[in-house]
């Protein structure tokens, strides 16, 4: 803390006082975000303790045996339980997912930021953004009545008859199976890779491309040679995140998989994962079935912290070695560049295996030009294959619940009864109450989540530089890939440990979200705060304003209006869930009375017209729910990238 | 916060040029959720959100909501029931329909009121039920047809099925339609070479407690290796093609849109959503057609045949079933539904009397003006009447936390 000048002796006058007031003001600011940060890890401590404590009797009870046994016995039986077939399910999806992931991702990426026409550019990252944004039960829903049909009557008997029914092409095709799942795994995790793919390349400065185009290269050579290399620990870091979501998505799976507890020896062979394990049974277990779940929670949660601590580690290592390997040529052109340049047409210079790969000038020009043709179409395949999911699940969407969301009783009516057989002019029914539960819940879960979660990013980036410091940083960056299905799990264990909350409810729902917000609003506002530049803090230091002055508005000010987008993106996420409210808030088909009885939200009124209501006036009103949700993402995402290409943003431009 | 910023330096220039104006929307934004979250928490604390209107003026409580949670199989029914109490009575019944055994589970936990499930709770469930809330009521309600629904692509006449074929279908011994076992009833079948995808229930459900009764009782093999309940879901056997199915919902989807597909639902959504249903043979050896009719046959056949050896309503009905009745054109796969709730709601999740008073209303609703609902549009059979008079009975010995409690007309 610094001051302008010392307090005048005796400290009676009024700027002693003053002083004094706004030193304490100061020591208040950072008790604040301090208690905020001890807060979040408090939290996550309980989390684990939580999830341990449940899973003991398990533990106990069948010790390593748990990990390679394929038993789950009866609920409410002594068992015997084991994880295998849960473990190898969740390996086996999100493995198959990223690999088709990866490449399609990496080329809307490439696409997006180094090939598509320049107005181009903005709307296909609208699009690619929105993609990230779509809920899982809009994209689980999507895929149990559009891609498991195609699956079945299409692409698996045809896979089938060309390999003969080969191992990994073996068994019945159901469409229900291993493939839907890691198919659907994929075209939610392509958008995500995607997106933060394309940030990582378009934070490589412009001049290296410019250079490497300026020395004759083609696009697909500048990009190749400049942005790839030093965007790579960018795109690393995008595609364990996917995993990271692969391996803790709930809801979409557990539609499509055809929950059968075994170990999937063909990709048409039904399964489970861990998380749909959990959201089948959490609720009907109990005794040593329900501490196997836990147990499996458990198993869930290391495997989670484990990639994002992995990849912490991966992206540290790969930006060292690529600071390390630019320091020593600061001046000189970058290797990449400095390789090209030599490669460039100079006839007396040319390696042989160069002259005979390209005996001519001109031919060897057109096989230049050949390869980056090439790329391009490979890359716009990417593209096409990227948004047509996204596409047929808006039209599906559209054609499903357009009759609905025009009705304005859909808005206003509680949901209908079940039509009796024959019945004429059955009621249509609404969602109003789904709209108010998630507005009250996501309300609540915002008025303590959006404070706290900006409270302990100005700690991250101003405060923090100890070893509370860092432990809070990794605690956050776990948080944020914990799977939601665990939030909910654990939310619910507190509910019930404590006699006098009642299990589900408006509260444990909120309290749900607000574990899922805190931990993104605190890292958009860490992210937001460093790109404020430390000349600006020290400057007004050096002008005498106490230090948490300048952290509040002069920092954060700078920074606004990508703390607001990042807020908004937080509340967004929190909109969609499904897994965590399913187990927290249930669901209700009336108004609101009492905060804590069980309460609908439009996801889970999704989910719940899925599996427990066949009506056909339930399900037409649930593709309305899921139209609303799309609607809602559409113009977030919209009022967000706008947002950012304000005069003060610092966002893309 | 509101101090004024210190003096700056005369000649310096301000270090960032903001707007005052959005400094101030900041703060008040601020303050704004400051306040609806002190409002939100010192209201929950207070019960202020509970907006429950005190008992009318006839002595009955309104606006009261009570929470119910079971067996899907009579969700369509329930969904009806509650529409009509409410309009009658002002009351809310938010019924969660996810399966049988995540009412009987959030029943013990004290998270709801009352369940309904369609089997009688086993030893072990009704002692951990017992040790949470004390006695427990298991009251008949209603009851229905399972029925085996499925899909084979151009074929038209009746699916005959014996309760053997069910079982070779689960086990995997009977993978094609043209199988000689299902040829032998289907002439018609020996065409259908489609393979056969059976469906079941992955979670806890009670129409799979009725089904594995059936081929418990039919198939050695079945009894000896598989069993029945209603948790068969995660121990399935596991079958080439067998598909595992999350809710009553998605049964019908997948059955519905899988070539080649066999599973079990209730007999009001198979015709809901026309998917055809087939015959199963009963003890007698006639292949029966479910209807409302031949499934209160079989039902009222077992009450009869059952006598004074069926257990009070406050008794282990652990070993009640209503399969395979011996009658003439009896169907096989009958089942009750049976409403649980703690003889004294105050051990449970009920909050008040006037809840109380509010879920017995509720429960007698169900128990008289509800059965109207049955076998019309809603093919759902009433329990034999003694055993409806017998749950009115019962209600009326209900007491909150030791004391009786108003009652309601």
């Amino acid at each position: 803390m610094t001051e302008r000048e010392p307090p005048t002796p005796g400290g009676r006058t009024d700027r002693g006082r003053r002083l004094r007031f706004v030193r304490r003001l100061g020591v208040a600011f950072e008790g604040g975000v301090t208690l905020a940060a001890v807060a979040v890890v408090a939290v996550a401590a309980a989390l684990a303790a939580l999830l341990v404590v449940g899973a003991l009797p398990s533990l106990l009870r069948f010790g390593a045996r748990f990990l390679v046994s394929s038993a789950w016995g009866e609920a409410g039986s002594s068992g015997p339980f084991g994880a295998l077939p849960a473990i190898a399910g969740t390996l086996l999806t999100s493995g198959l997912a990223l690999l088709l992931a990866v490449p399609v991702a990496l080329g809307v990426a490439l696409f997006a930021s180094e090939i598509a026409p320049r107005w181009l550019r903005d709307p296909l990252a609208y699009f690619v953004d929105l993609g990230a944004a779509v809920p899982s039960i809009v994209y689980g829903f999507w895929a149990r009545l559009v891609l498991v049909p195609w699956l079945q009557s299409s692409l698996e008997p045809s896979l089938r008859s060309a390999t003969g029914g080969a191992p990994p092409f073996s068994g019945l095709a159901t469409g229900m199976d291993v493939l839907a799942a890691s198919l659907i795994l994929a075209i939610m995790i392509v958008p995500t890779i995607a997106a933060l793919s394309r940030e990582a390349m378009r934070a490589v400065p412009r001049d290296l491309r410019e250079g490497a185009l300026a020395l004759g290269a083609t696009r697909w050579e500048a990009s190749r040679l400049t942005v790839l290399g030093p965007a790579s620990p960018g795109i690393v870091g995008a595609v364990v995140l996917g995993l990271g979501r692969a391996i803790g998505e709930t809801i979409a799976v557990a539609l499509v998989i055809g929950s059968t507890y075994q170990v999937p020896l063909s990709l048409f062979a039904p399964g489970t994962t861990i998380p749909s394990a959990l959201v089948n049974g959490f609720l009907n277990s109990t005794g040593l079935g329900l501490s196997a779940l836990y147990e499996l929670a458990v198993i869930l949660l290391a495997l989670s912290v484990a990639i994002n601590v992995g990849a912490r580690f991966l992206v540290r290592r790969l930006e060292a070695r690529a600071a390390g390997a630019a320091r020593p040529k600061a001046s000189a052109p970058r290797p990449a560049l400095a390789a090209f340049a030599a490669a460039a047409p100079e006839p007396g210079r040319l390696p042989a295996w160069w002259a005979r790969l390209a005996p001519s000038r001109s031919a060897r020009r057109q096989r230049r030009r050949l390869v980056h043709a090439t790329v391009v179409v490979l890359v716009v395949a990417a593209v096409a294959a990227a948004a047509y999911p996204l596409a047929s699940l808006l039209a599906t969407a559209v054609t499903n619940g357009g009759a609905a969301v025009v009705r304005p009783s859909f808005y206003t009516s509680t949901p209908p009864p079940s039509c009796g057989i024959g019945e004429a002019n059955c009621p249509l029914g609404g969602i109003g109450p789904e709209i108010q539960g998630t507005l009250v819940m996501l309300g609540l879960a915002a008025a303590l989540a959006l404070p706290a979660g900006v409270a302990v990013g100005i700690y991250l980036s101003e405060y923090g530089r100890h070893r509370l410091g860092r432990s809070a940083a990794l605690v956050v960056d776990v948080l944020v890939g914990v799977p939601t299905i665990l939030l909910g799990v654990f939310v619910f264990t507190v509910f019930l440990r404590f006699d006098r909350l009642d299990d589900q409810s408006a509260f444990a729902g909120a309290a749900a979200l607000a574990v899922l917000m805190v931990p993104i609003v605190a890292k958009a506002t860490e992210g937001a705060l460093r790109t404020v530049p430390a000349s600006v803090r020290e400057g007004a230091l050096a002008l005498g304003f106490p230090r948490h002055r300048v952290t509040w508005r002069i920092v954060l000010g700078s920074c606004r209006r990508t703390l607001v987008t990042g807020s908004l993106l937080a509340v967004m996420r929190a909109a969609g869930e499904t897994a965590a409210l399913i187990v927290t808030a249930g669901g209700s088909i009336y108004w609101i009375s009492d905060l804590r009885a069980p309460t609908g939200s439009l996801p889970t009124f999704i989910y719940y017209a899925l599996t427990n209501y066949p009506s056909a006036n339930y399900t037409t009103d649930a593709w309305g729910a899921a139209l609303v949700l799309l609607l809602i993402m559409a113009a977030v995402s919209l009022a967000a990238r706008l947002s950012v290409r304000g005069p003060d943003g610092s966002g893309a431009a | 916060m509101t101090a004024d910023a210190p003096p700056r330096p005369e000649s310096a220039p301000p270090p960032v040029v903001r707007r005052r104006a959005d400094r101030g929307r900041i703060y008040l934004a601020l303050a704004v959720i400051a306040v609806a979250a002190i409002v939100l928490g010192v209201g929950a604390g207070t019960s202020w959100y509970g907006l429950r209107p005190a008992a009318s003026t006839t002595g009955c409580p309104t606006g009261v909501t009570i929470q119910g949670a079971g067996a899907n199989f009579p969700a369509a029914l329930v969904s009806q029931w509650v529409t009509n109490y409410h309009t009658a009575d002002g009351n809310l019944v938010n019924y969660d329909a996810s399966g049988a055994g995540q009412g009987i589970t959030l029943l013990t936990d004290k998270s709801v009121d009352f369940a309904l499930t369609d089997e009688g709770l086993t030893t072990s469930e009704a002692s951990a039920l017992t040790s949470a809330v004390g006695t427990f009521l298991t009251m008949p309600v209603t009851g229905g047809a399972v029925v085996l629904v499925y899909n084979i692509p151009g074929y038209s006449g009746t699916l005959n099925l014996t309760g053997q074929d069910v079982a070779g279908i689960y086990l995997g011994t009977i993978t094609t339609w043209n199988n000689s076992a299902l040829v032998a009833n289907n002439p018609a079948l020996a065409s259908v070479t489609t393979p056969i995808v059976p469906v079941h229930r992955a979670d806890t459900a009670g129409m799979t407690y009725v089904l594995t009764n059936l081929l418990s009782d039919d198939n050695t093999t079945w009894n000896t290796t598989t069993g029945l309940g209603t948790s068969i879901g995660p121990s399935w056997p596991n079958v080439t093609g067998s598909v595992g199915a999350t809710g009553n919902s998605e049964m019908l989807t997948d059955v519905k849109s899988d070539t080649g597909a066999i599973g079990y639902t209730d007999l009001y959504d198979a015709e809901a959503k026309a998917l055809p249903i087939a015959t199963v043979e009963n003890p007698k050896g006639q292949f029966v057609t479910p209807t409302v009719a031949d499934t209160e046959a079989a039902i009222s056949y077992d009450y009869t045949a059952f006598g004074a050896g069926l257990p009070p309503i406050t008794g282990d009905w652990s070993t009640v079933s209503w399969v395979n009745a011996q009658g003439s054109g009896d169907y096989p796969l009958a089942t009750l539904v049976y409403l649980l709730v703690p003889q004294d709601p105050g051990h449970g999740h009920t909050a008040s009397a006037t809840d109380a008073a509010a879920l017995r209303q509720w429960i007698d609703y169900v128990a008289t003006a509800g059965q109207s609902y049955n076998a019309t549009q809603f093919p759902f059979v009433s329990p034999p009447s003694p055993l409806l008079s017998e749950d009115v009975a019962a209600l009326a010995a209900m007491t909150y936390n030791g004391a009786s409690f108003a009652s309601c007309p």
